[in-house]
C-alpha cells in the first residue's frame, strides 16, 4: 500500500477550508479526502485539475444533442 | 444583575466539544443530567447544560455553558455576559476550531492513518497533515 500525504486546513473561525489528498492524482483521492468530511455544508467543491488528466471527467454529465 | 447570551454553533458532538475545551486549557464538567451554570451571585439559568467551564476554572465570574438545546442536537454556548468579559461569538469560533481538529484526529485514529503534525498558517488558518495507507 501507498501512503499519502493528506492536510486539513481549518479556518480561524473553525471551517474546514480545505481537505488536500497531497500529489495524489485519479480517482481515489476524493474517497482518501472522505475520511475527513465533516459533513458540514459546504459552498463549494472542486477536485484538482489532475483528477481530469487523461480522459473526460467522468463525473461530467452532458445534456442535449 | 444579569445578561444572558445564548450563542448557537455547529457542534453536535459531546466527546469533540469536551476534547476542544481541554485543548484550549480548560477543565470542563461532564454531567450526564446538566446543571444550570452560575452567575456572579446566586443566579442560575433556565438552561440545563451537560458541559460547563466552571467560573473558579475560567477565573471569570460566571459560569460557560453548553447545552444541546439547538437544531440537529447542535451545542448552544450559555454565559452572562454582563459579569464575563468575553466575545462569546469569538470563543465559539476558537472551540469550533478545537473541535474540527479533534474529529479529523479521531478519524484519521478510525481509519488507520497517522497524524503528522500541526501548522498555524500566517493568515491564522490550522493546518494539520495525516498520512494515510491507500
Amino acid at each position: 500500500m501507498a501512503e499519502t500525504i493528506v492536510e486539513v486546513i481549518i479556518d480561524p473561525t473553525g471551517e474546514v477550508q480545505t481537505t488536500d489528498v497531497v500529489g495524489h492524482k485519479g480517482a481515489g483521492c476524493k474517497a482518501i479526502a472522505a475520511i475527513f468530511d465533516t459533513g458540514a455544508k459546504t459552498d463549494k467543491s472542486t477536485t484538482k485539475p489532475e483528477y481530469f488528466s487523461g480522459g473526460p471527467n467522468p463525473s461530467s454529465v452532458s445534456v442535449g444533442s | 444583575m444579569s445578561y444572558t447570551t445564548v450563542q448557537a454553533t455547529q457542534m453536535n458532538d459531546q466527546n469533540l466539544v469536551v476534547e476542544s475545551l481541554k485543548g484550549l486549557g480548560y477543565n470542563p464538567e461532564v454531567l450526564a443530567e446538566g446543571r444550570s451554570i452560575r452567575g456572579d451571585r446566586a443566579e442560575t439559568s433556565r438552561q440545563k447544560c451537560t458541559v460547563i467551564l466552571n467560573r473558579e476554572d475560567t477565573k471569570m465570574a460566571a459560569d460557560i455553558g453548553f447545552c444541546q438545546a439547538g437544531p440537529e442536537g447542535m451545542f448552544d454556548i450559555i454565559t452572562d455576559t454582563y459579569v464575563n468579559s468575553i466575545n462569546v461569538q469569538e470563543f465559539g469560533q476558537k472551540v469550533r476550531v478545537g473541535y474540527q481538529k479533534a474529529f479529523a484526529r479521531r478519524q484519521a485514529r478510525r481509519n488507520g492513518a497517522t497524524f503528522l503534525g500541526e501548522k498555524v498558517l500566517p493568515n491564522g488558518s490550522t493546518k494539520l497533515t495525516f498520512a494515510v495507507n491507500a
